[in-house]
This record gives C-alpha cells, sequence and structure tokens, in this order.
C-alpha cells in the first residue's frame, strides 16, 4: 500500500480505537495533570514517552536507530550553538540534505538498493517522517536554542501525543510546557473534550464509514468513481483532522498548547492556498527550510529582472518535497508534478495577468462571491483526482479516469 | 448592546452538548454502524 496516509490510517486505527490506548490515555491525562511541575512531569513524560514508544510503534532495532538519529541531532546541534560563526554558509543546506536523505532511503529501502543500508536493515518506526523534521528542525535552529537539553530532545521527538502523524510542533513550543512549567492552556478541559469528540465523529463515524464504501476502486462503474472521486478529498479530510483534533484535544487536557494542523481547506482560491490551509505544520516547516533559504539565495545572487522565473522554480521544488515527504512511489512523484505545475500557474496568472487587469476589475470581479466561490470548487475538483494517484499509482488512475469518461 | 450568555448557563450548554456527541459516538459504537469500530471495540 503506498506511504503514508493509507498506511498512517491503518495504524492510525490499530491505536487510537483499541481500549489500549483509551486507558494509557486517561492514565496519561491523570497523571499530568496531578503532577504538572518540575521533575516529576519530565519523568512522567519520558515514561509515557517510552512506553507509547515501545509498545506502539517500533522494534528495538528501530528504536535504536532513532535513538542514534536524535543523539546525532543534538551533537550537531552543540556544534552549530558553539561554532555557529565559524562554520561555512553551506552547513544548513547540507544538513537538510541529509534529513532528506535518511528520511527517503529509511522510507524506501529498495531506492538507490546497492547504497542503501536500510533494504539489510529496515528500521519500522511508524512516523519516522516526523521525527526525521523534528530533528532537522533542531538541528537547522540550534544556534538560536540557549537551552539545549539531551532528554528535552528526546522527550521532544518522541512526544506520543504528536508522534504517529503530527502535528509537528516546534521545539521552543515543546520546550516551554516541558522545562519551564509553563501552563500553556489552563483553563481548557470542556473545550478540550469537545475537540476530542468532534475528533471521534469526524475521523472514526465520518470518514471511516465513507471510507468502508469503498467508492473510488478500479472495478466501480463511472458514476460511482466519479463520487468516489469528489468524496476523496473530504474523506482525506475527515480523517486527518479528525486524529489532529483528538491529539490536540488530548493534549490540552494536559495543558498543552498544539499547533493547529487545518484552516479550512475547503475554502481554498487555489493550490497555493491550498496547502497553506492544509497541514499547516508540515508546509510551514518546508516553507521555513527549503523553500525561504532558496528565494534569499536567488533575490541574492540573481538579477531583478531573471528572479521570477527561478522563483517560480523554487516552488515547483518545493511542492516534489512535500510530495516526496509523503511518499516516494510513482504516484506521488506524478502528484508532485501536477500539484507543482498547478502552482506555477498560479504565479504566472498573479505575475502576469492579473496587474493587466488593474485593481478596479480585480475588486470587482475576483474578490466577488460567485467568482470566489466558482474558484473555491474548481480548486477542489482540481485536488481530488490527483488523490487517486496517492492509492492507486498512475496506471491505475488513468485507467479509472478512462471509464469515468467513457473511454472504456 | 449585546447581552452576554450567563456563565453558568454557557457551561452548562456546552455540557449538554458534549453529552450528545458523546451519545452519538456509542450509539454508532453499539449499533455496529461504523463496521471499523464495531470491530476494533
Amino acid at each position: 500500500m503506498p506511504m503514508n496516509i493509507a498506511y498512517l490510517s491503518q495504524h492510525q486505527a490499530i491505536f487510537l480505537n483499541t481500549w489500549h490506548f483509551f486507558i494509557f490515555a486517561v492514565l496519561a491525562v491523570s497523571l499530568l495533570r496531578a503532577f504538572c511541575r518540575g521533575i516529576v512531569k519530565r519523568l512522567i513524560v519520558s515514561v509515557l514517552n517510552l512506553y507509547f514508544l515501545f509498545y506502539f510503534v517500533g522494534d528495538g532495532y528501530s528504536f535504536a536507530v532513532l535513538l542514534g538519529f536524535v543523539v546525532l541531532t543534538y551533537g550537531i546541534g552543540e556544534i552549530r550553538f558553539r561554532w555557529e560563526t565559524k562554520l561555512p554558509g553551506w552547513v544548513p543546506f547540507l544538513l537538510t540534505v541529509f534529513c532528506w536523505g535518511f528520511l527517503i532511503l529509511a522510507k524506501n529501502p529498495n531506492l538507490v538498493s546497492p547504497v542503501n543500508v536500510f533494504r539489510l536493515y529496515p528500521i519500522r518506526i511508524v512516523g519516522i517522517s516526523y521525527m526525521v523534521f523534528r530533528c532537522m528542525h533542531y538541528m537547522l535552529d540550534a544556534a538560536m536554542i540557549e537551552k539545549r537539553r539531551m532528554g528535552t530532545l528526546l522527550n521532544y521527538v518522541v512526544f506520543f501525543p504528536t508522534l504517529l502523524a503530527g502535528p509537528i510542533e516546534r521545539y521552543e513550543n515543546f520546550q516551554a510546557y516541558y522545562e519551564q512549567d509553563k501552563l500553556l492552556d489552563p483553563e481548557s478541559v470542556l473545550p478540550a473534550l469537545h475537540r476530542i469528540a468532534n475528533g471521534v465523529i469526524k475521523k472514526f463515524l465520518i470518514a471511516d464509514t465513507l471510507a468502508s464504501l469503498q467508492l473510488c476502486r478500479p472495478d466501480r462503474s463511472a458514476e460511482l468513481l466519479w463520487i468516489g472521486m469528489f468524496l476523496q478529498l473530504a474523506i482525506l479530510y475527515w480523517d486527518f483532522s479528525g486524529y489532529c483534533d483528538i491529539v490536540i484535544g488530548l493534549s490540552r487536557l494536559f495543558r498543552m498548547k498544539l499547533c493547529e494542523n487545518f484552516n479550512k481547506p475547503w475554502l481554498a482560491r487555489n493550490v497555493q492556498e491550498f496547502w497553506e490551509r492544509w497541514h499547516i505544520s508540515l508546509t510551514s516547516l518546508i516553507r521555513d527550510y527549503c523553500f525561504n533559504p532558496i528565494s534569499v539565495m536567488i533575490v541574492r545572487r540573481v538579477k531583478p529582472a531573471r528572479q521570477f522565473p527561478l522563483i517560480v522554480l523554487a516552488y515547483f521544488f518545493t511542492m516534489m518535497l512535500i510530495a516526496f515527504w509523503h511518499g516516494t512511489t510513482m504516484g506521488f512523484f506524478w502528484f508532485g508534478l501536477i500539484h507543482g505545475t498547478m502552482l506555477v500557474l498560479s504565479q504566472c496568472t498573479k505575475h502576469y495577468i492579473l496587474p493587466r487587469l488593474g485593481a478596479s476589475a480585480r475588486t470587482k470581479w475576483m474578490d466577488g462571491l460567485l467568482w470566489v466561490t466558482f474558484r473555491r470548487v474548481v480548486t477542489y475538483a482540481w485536488i481530488s483526482p490527483t488523490l487517486l494517484l496517492w492509492r492507486w499509482g498512475p496506471e491505475t488512475t488513468w485507467e479509472m479516469l478512462q471509464t469515468m469518461i467513457g473511454m472504456k | 448592546m449585546k447581552k452576554a450568555i450567563p456563565e453558568n448557563l454557557r457551561v452548562f450548554l456546552s455540557l449538554l452538548f458534549l453529552v450528545l456527541k458523546l451519545w452519538i459516538i456509542i450509539h454508532f459504537i453499539y449499533q455496529g454502524q461504523t463496521s471499523f469500530i464495531y470491530q476494533n471495540f
């Protein structure tokens, strides 16, 4: 099954709707509400994280590799903090490439198999993409982090509520909760319970029920495929945001406020806005550590007249990275290619066409309710078929599209 | 000027709404309408 959401969904299901997880969550909340300060709290968080990691996530070997990666991250952080001014400017770039390389090779052991060590020693850790990205965030920001502790970093990387599918919290936020005894959200029991209930309804009642109908399968009729295709994005939203609701609600119960991962993605008027509203913690991290450095380099080194095509290429490249973060199959490659092309078209429209319309025309047409609604519907309709690529790959997706338009 | 909803009433309504959500969840679980949950719980 292609990575990552379908794969993730399988595992989330195993974890979140078992009595074991329920009892674990109740115990965690009770302990962390009772002991919300000092070394006792840190000890409880550490024990809960280790238990969750061992029992729910991976085997001993995978855990050892992960621990090694965290130790390496800490070491790199120390070097960067102490000798930041003496290190060459390309070090952040090298670290970014290293993290991406590790992630892609670990997730796909058959990729460049002669030199890929994970082919012989595969690691099986659910949520590895999230953990590697937390490490990357620490490595790249270490020069600005005053208090760096190995224990805090380890607990940050494997923090159990966000371990499986994010959101990818920033280190400073976790540190504020873990070390500084800062109660980030003290009055939040009732809203938190509402959030968890909303999450359970969205994920287990709506998303799983609709997914169990399996409307979008290659052997379905054209009519069902059309309905299934347009439902896919909604199902994925209810599934993933429902999961995030449960996690955010659970964290609020022990007084930690996690960042939001979705901001009404159905209101997006173009692909760029969609990615600003969808899986925000991931896209903001990739924007900060991949897109922004490339853009700054272009602005500094290239003449203004030649900057736009290169910035557009940077958008495309960033989109390909987002696709590869989700998985390394051909389906994800085509997904990145299509979304990247849509981003390029969106930027070209902004750069070449909109300025020629004039301010009054833009206000009258582009911001009018009818036009905005049309753009939202078109964005949703454009993105929906690309999700078929995640699950079915390019060949089967093409066959399904042929069935839908009556060519088969 | 708009009158604010009294705090106690707000909390009561919120609790009521939460109970309703929990009832929906439990109802679905025991009815087995989401086969997924039904199999796992």
